[in-house]
């Protein structure tokens, strides 16, 4: 009972405008003080957030931060959109597959939903309204396929939810990579059939092609590196991120496109980046530990499974909860909030961690393009000063496609592990 | 919400505290920084170690403390940027005047967390230095060290917030009566 009024005060904090990390501290707080467990909640509360924010997995998130920002501020993404534009182009809707392919060889570099929608974005958004593409079509498939940044290897949520579950972080990277691109196959093949624009009008020759890929070779040879590097067991995510931060600014310098002053913009804006994700985790944790002292988890789980439902009814219950947790928190935090509760009960029907893994961050995609939390949408409607409205509606189709993709990881886990299994 | 975050109350505020404030969390935020540049010349230096057959039995557990530093040096300035993440929409549909006094009950519920949470870390610091704790690892890091920067992080956030909530009271007090 006091789990769930203090989930509620939770609730109440952040609709009354609460920073998510104090709305989790304050709730925390106040549930310990509720159960009168403890002499010392100050130290308590104190030694979590110190625990929580000294765990080593943790070094990966600010260096993917950082490196998806270096790569936003040299204008590294102009080569990248350049690419993928001469090699798609061609096809019927072919610059909205060329901002698809953009943004999933952006998502293999940064494990960030919100700056692979920002940083292709700014590139793609004009190219495709000029192509003819509507703003809110063309806000919408960027939104959608920025998301492939946390689902495509890396990504700071698997970091995140590998932390919370104690899984492999290279395996949960692995795990992303063929649902990643299933899903990007999907929007790829719905702007052919539903942007109602003919090929880029723009004639190719290959002598262009080859040029551009020439240009574009140093920036495409880091998602590769990532990839072999993490699959292999070169190195490990951490060591990758930073290798990755270190490539950025070789070939940044190398190709003259960053500054200075952009080396250091980039690094106060991952630094600031980085504070507001680790100020959830910190919080989120003491949340996390409230809950499991009331045995909220272990609740959940027993009534579930006592309620006679089968698999596929408590998949159903699980996407219909996170459509709903989406709807009233943002990414990081719905994470923090529901993992905990929910992987026992994932583990309970007999989910794979992994595919529960991909089956969440699914889940965090779309509550990054749906309303009143999409944040992806406010990024681009930023952008292209789209209405937030239009925008809304023009991206149910990609919000279908994730939740069948949840659907299809929970029925045929195969998708998603297989790959995994197959890492030395 | 927006992408784009609103001007925090406090930034164009006048006056020595607030200008203090404003110097505290930006150098605590440019030390964020350089400790982030640091963790990843640490972190690349040791794969290239490992590779010619020297690997280092430091760099994980350093650049581990060292992102305390990122974490939370940098926690003031981030609030003075608006970007902590909140979510804005229903108390952006009230009137300025009830938004002013929900958000100075909301700001000051924040600081009574953060001030707590000073308190319990100074605890921990204290404990620490006392009982001389270091981890259990070959490097035998002295606790009391990323725990202090842990609290200075928020004792630079205790003070942004103390700063907003400054602000907030001089804005309600500015009211047509």
């Amino acid at each position: 009972m006091i789990a769930l009024g203090v989930l509620l005060f939770f609730f109440a904090l952040v609709v009354a405008g609460t920073p998510i990390f104090g709305a989790m501290g304050i709730a925390a707080l106040t549930g310990v003080w509720l159960l009168d467990e403890s002499t010392t909640p100050l130290l308590n509360i104190g030694l979590t957030v110190y625990q929580s924010l000294g765990n080593f997995l943790l070094i990966a998130v600010p260096l993917y931060i950082y490196a998806g920002t270096l790569m936003e501020v040299a204008g590294l993404n102009e080569k990248l959109f350049r690419f993928a534009r001469v090699w798609v182009g061609a096809v019927p809707g072919g610059l909205g597959v060329a901002t698809v392919v953009a943004c999933a060889i952006f998502a293999a570099i940064c494990g960030s939903s919100v700056a692979t929608a920002v940083t292709i974005g700014l590139v793609a958004f004009p190219a495709l309204v000029r192509g003819g593409y509507t703003p809110h079509f063309s806000g919408s498939l960027i939104a959608a396929g920025g998301t492939l940044g946390i689902l495509i290897p890396p990504s700071i949520a698997m970091i995140i939810f590998g932390v919370l579950t104690e899984q492999s972080i290279a395996q949960l990277f692995i795990a992303g990579a063929v649902p990643g691109v299933l899903l990007a196959t999907l929007m790829a093949i719905y702007a052919i059939f539903f942007s109602g624009v003919r090929s880029d009008p723009t004639p190719i020759t290959w002598i262009e092609r080859i040029q551009v890929t020439r240009e574009a070779i140093l920036v495409l040879l880091l998602p590769l590196g990532v990839l072999f590097s993490i699959y292999s067991g070169l190195a490990t995510p951490t060591e990758v991120a930073a290798l990755a931060v270190a490539y950025v600014l070789v070939i940044g310098i190398a190709t003259r496109m960053l500054t200075w002053q952009h080396f250091w913009d980039a690094t106060m804006k991952a630094t600031r980046t980085s504070v507001m994700i680790f100020m959830m985790i910190a919080f989120g944790q003491a949340l996390t530990e409230f809950f499991t002292l009331t045995g909220l988890p272990q609740m959940v789980v027993d009534m579930v499974s006592s309620s006679g439902l089968g698999y596929l009814a408590v998949v159903t219950l699980m996407v219909l909860i996170y459509i709903l947790l989406g709807t009233f928190l943002e990414a990081t935090s719905m994470m923090l909030v529901s993992v905990p509760i929910m992987f026992p009960l994932a583990k309970a029907i007999g989910m794979d961690p992994l595919a529960f893994g991909v089956f969440v961050v699914l889940a965090v995609e779309v509550a990054q393009i749906h309303p009143p939390f999409g944040i992806n949408l406010y990024a681009l409607s930023g952008i292209g000063k789209v209405h937030i409205g239009r925008m809304s509606i023009s991206v149910i189709p990609y919000i279908v496609m994730m939740i069948c993709m949840m659907f299809a990881i929970s029925i045929f886990p195969q998708i998603v592990t297989w790959l995994p299994k197959t890492m030395r | 919400m927006s992408i784009e975050a609103e001007e925090a109350p406090e930034v164009r505020e006048p006056g020595f505290f607030f200008k203090l404030v404003g110097g505290i969390s930006r150098w605590g935020a440019y030390l964020g920084g350089v400790t982030l540049i640091v963790i990843t010349a640490i972190v690349t230096y040791d794969v290239f170690a490992r590779f010619l057959g020297h690997p280092t039995d430091w760099a994980t557990e350093v650049a581990g403390y060292m992102v305390i530093g990122v974490a939370v040096l940098g926690a003031g300035e981030t609030l003075r940027h608006n970007e902590h993440f909140a979510m804005h929409l229903v108390v952006d549909v009230l009137q300025p005047r009830v938004r002013r006094r929900v958000g100075l009950v909301v700001w000051g519920l924040v600081t009574a967390l953060v001030a707590g949470l000073c308190w319990g870390l100074l605890a921990l610091v204290d404990n620490s230095l006392q009982y001389g704790l270091r981890s259990s690892t070959i490097v035998g890091a002295p606790l009391a060290v990323p725990q202090l920067v842990l609290l200075l992080g928020f004792v630079a956030l205790l003070l942004a917030l103390v700063a907003r909530l400054v602000a907030l009271v001089h804005r309600i007090r500015k009211e047509p009566r």
